[in-house]
């Protein structure tokens, strides 16, 4: 038996080799699996209605995709899934996508919506604030690091007379922002629907503005690279799943209505059917990208390499892929 | 080159190795394509965001935030805590009042309570600092109690027995005897208030601080940034423990005798006997063999006032060592707070 004896620190070193190398095989092995491609977005609000709809109607399926599909809290958790591996396909607002795409390999397969008319920045209703230039001083929740904050910070600040120093930025999750302004925690915030919607509904605050008027807020449906250059057909089935669950949403609204109302409740928000098709009406869903798209994520690239947050400028046009969509549109 | 100097020398080496060798790891696994490059950046570029947000003053700023609300929550942590563990130690009605709700208290994570203090205190400043004290609060308070518990009843019988009035019995047995605990609480107590102030700055969102570096740079996928912020508060730590806390311990429990492991070139020429007997305490062979041979503890004349004749003859620990007798001092007669005239004398 003595010719058995192990000694630790061999035992440590082969279990250690064994622990490496069951990584790569892992990976080896995961990667050549035909697994479903996973799918990611935000359920927290209503940029994820198509998602959700997709999701309650099995539209994927439908469509021939085999298709995972997960839920995120927002759009940076669902691009920082993405950037990570785990997530193949994802509803990202242009900011966390133009940072998914400049330091990771996302592409762009076609726009989720424009949602401009979802995003409002919202005063509490006992602070006197009246207008944004009220804000001066004041406590203002935002989600950083998200398009609803980035065009809040840059483009309607600016356009009344203010800059980022000029109020406290407090960063808060969107769920949670009508929580925060009950509370007396903020005196507004920078959020999307159904949230203003929320909290005009329940008299604690005002719409001050909504973002409409200062951007039209590209919702963009991305993938990673690998993934589309390895398994167009599956994208393109995903995406013929998805124009479903937009077609769904367009002639069928009050089906729509009632699937994220459910959903909404589902996750704890005391939500009525009736704010949720005021949220719906708001959303522009066009899967086309619109002319000069490229230049939109241009600006807002340029902003973010002034502020050292970005280090060079993307290559737009090799990072919008427009042949997957036409593919699942013909 | 002396035989101290050429050990911690090699201490250093050891250390920097160590370093090192992590640092190899870090780039070996960024460099693997295992995973993104935005989600584990090479040595280089966290060198290269290091540099720019030292030269920025970003870095510094922020980390001097956070530093100023660790160190007013443990301080204030530590004005409350201590007395109080103190205090639950030697009264039994204290320990029973304050003890059941330390108990419940203890076990709820300080990052729990953000929210709450959110809503009872608003965001900012107040709420962070008012974590950072919850978090040090516990190990504080539980490591003055046990520490005051953890006391020899042998020293203080002794000290009973030669006079000693409360003052000195706190002054020379108890804080004494109960400062390994405290020391030993306080570094905990900066290590969960570092995982406090991390927390708050992410959850009640002050203006500056590291906590709000990392989670701002998560959202803009700069790892670089977060890494270096978590660098800054390795440091810190590092030097909590190296000049704060050693020196610390080096100047009161080693120079006392309370630690066995305590580094102290001073190391006790007049080591009181509590310091044998603290370590017989302990029962740890090293420890004990550790006294045993320590020159301090022979020689002759080593003196104590917390030690009897009788504790010394009948204490099995202290008898097991073999090396005290007890002899008459003329010395201490007359001395405040003293009744008998006695020495140690440890051969």
């Amino acid at each position: 038996m003595d010719d058995l004896k192990i000694s630790r620190r061999s035992l440590l070193a082969s279990s250690g080799a064994v622990v490496f190398a069951s990584g790569f095989l892992g990976r080896a092995f995961a990667a050549s699996a035909k697994a479903p491609l996973t799918f990611g977005f935000d359920q927290a609000t209503s940029w994820g209605t198509i998602g959700m709809i997709g999701k309650a109607e099995k539209t994927f399926e439908k469509a021939g995709a085999n298709v995972r599909i997960h839920t995120f809290g927002s759009g940076t958790a669902t691009r920082n899934a993405m950037v990570a591996g785990r997530i193949d396909i994802g509803v990202l607002g242009a900011t966390p996508f133009i940072f998914g795409a400049a330091k990771s390999d996302l592409v762009a397969i076609a726009i989720a919506m424009y949602a401009g008319k979802t995003d409002a920045v919202v005063a509490g209703i006992k602070t006197g604030i009246k207008s944004v230039k009220d804000l001066k001083g004041r406590r203002v929740a935002s989600r950083v690091g998200s398009a609803t904050n980035y065009v809040f910070l840059n483009k309607i600040l600016p356009a009344y007379g203010l800059t980022q120093s000029d109020i406290h930025l407090v960063n808060t999750p969107f769920k949670d922002q009508v929580a925060a302004l009950a509370a007396g925690s903020v005196d507004a915030f920078a959020g999307v629907e159904p949230f203003p919607s929320i909290a005009e509904v329940d008299h604690l605050g005002i719409v001050l503005v909504d973002y409409s008027r200062f951007d039209m807020l590209p919702v963009v449906l991305a993938a990673r690279r690998p993934v589309v250059e390895r398994e167009p057909e599956a994208v393109v089935a995903f995406l013929r799943g998805w124009l479903a669950a937009v077609k769904l949403f367009n002639d069928d609204r009050a089906k729509a209505v009632r699937v994220v109302t459910r959903i909404f409740k589902g996750q704890g928000f005391k939500i009525s059917e009736k704010v949720i098709a005021l949220m719906l009406s708001k959303l522009d869903v066009n899967p086309r990208y619109v002319p000069g798209i490229e230049r939109y994520f241009e600006n807002q690239s340029e902003i973010f390499i002034k502020e050292h947050k970005l280090a060079a400028m993307p290559q737009w046009n090799t990072l919008i892929n427009r042949a997957l969509l036409q593919k699942a549109m013909s | 080159m002396r035989l101290g100097e050429a050990r911690s020398w090699k201490a250093l080496a050891r250390g920097a190795a160590g370093i090192a060798a992590l640092l190899a790891i870090w780039e070996a696994f960024a460099l693997s394509g295992l995973f993104s490059n935005a989600l584990t950046p090479d040595l280089g570029s966290i060198f290269a965001t290091i540099l720019e947000m030292l030269r920025n003053g970003s870095l510094i700023e922020n980390t001097l935030y956070t530093l100023a609300r660790v160190l007013i929550g443990f301080a204030i942590a530590f004005a409350i805590a201590v007395p109080l563990g103190i205090l639950m130690g030697r009264y039994w009605f204290a320990e029973r009042f304050f003890l059941p709700l330390v108990s419940a208290l203890l076990p709820i994570p300080s990052v729990a309570w953000v929210p709450l203090f959110v809503l009872w205190f608003g965001i900012g400043n107040l709420a962070t600092t008012l974590v950072v004290i919850y978090a040090a609060f516990f190990p504080l308070v539980y490591n003055a109690w046990r520490g005051v518990k953890a006391v020899n009843p042998l020293w203080l019988r002794a000290a009973e027995a030669m006079g000693a009035g409360r003052g000195a019995m706190f002054f020379k047995v108890i804080w004494p005897g109960t400062m390994p605990y405290i020391v030993t609480g306080a570094r905990l107590a900066v290590g969960h208030a570092w995982i406090g102030v991390i927390g708050g700055e992410l959850l009640a969102s002050p203006r500056l601080g590291l906590g709000e570096v990392i989670f701002n740079a998560k959202e803009y996928l700069q790892s670089g940034v977060m890494i270096t912020a978590l660098i800054a508060i390795g440091v810190l730590g590092l030097f909590f423990e190296r000049f704060v806390f050693q020196v610390l311990e080096r100047v009161t429990v080693g120079k006392w005798g309370m630690v066995a492991g305590a580094r102290g070139r001073e190391q006790r020429r007049d080591r009181p006997l509590t310091a044998c007997a603290a370590e017989a305490s302990h029962s740890a062979k090293p420890a004990l063999r550790g006294c045993g041979k320590m020159p301090e503890c022979r020689h002759s004349g080593a003196r104590s006032q917390a030690a009897s004749p009788e504790s010394i003859n009948t204490d099995p620990r202290i008898r097991w060592l073999g090396l005290c007798s007890w002899v008459p001092d003329p010395a201490l007669t007359g001395r405040p707070g003293m009744t008998g005239g006695f020495s140690a004398s440890c051969q």
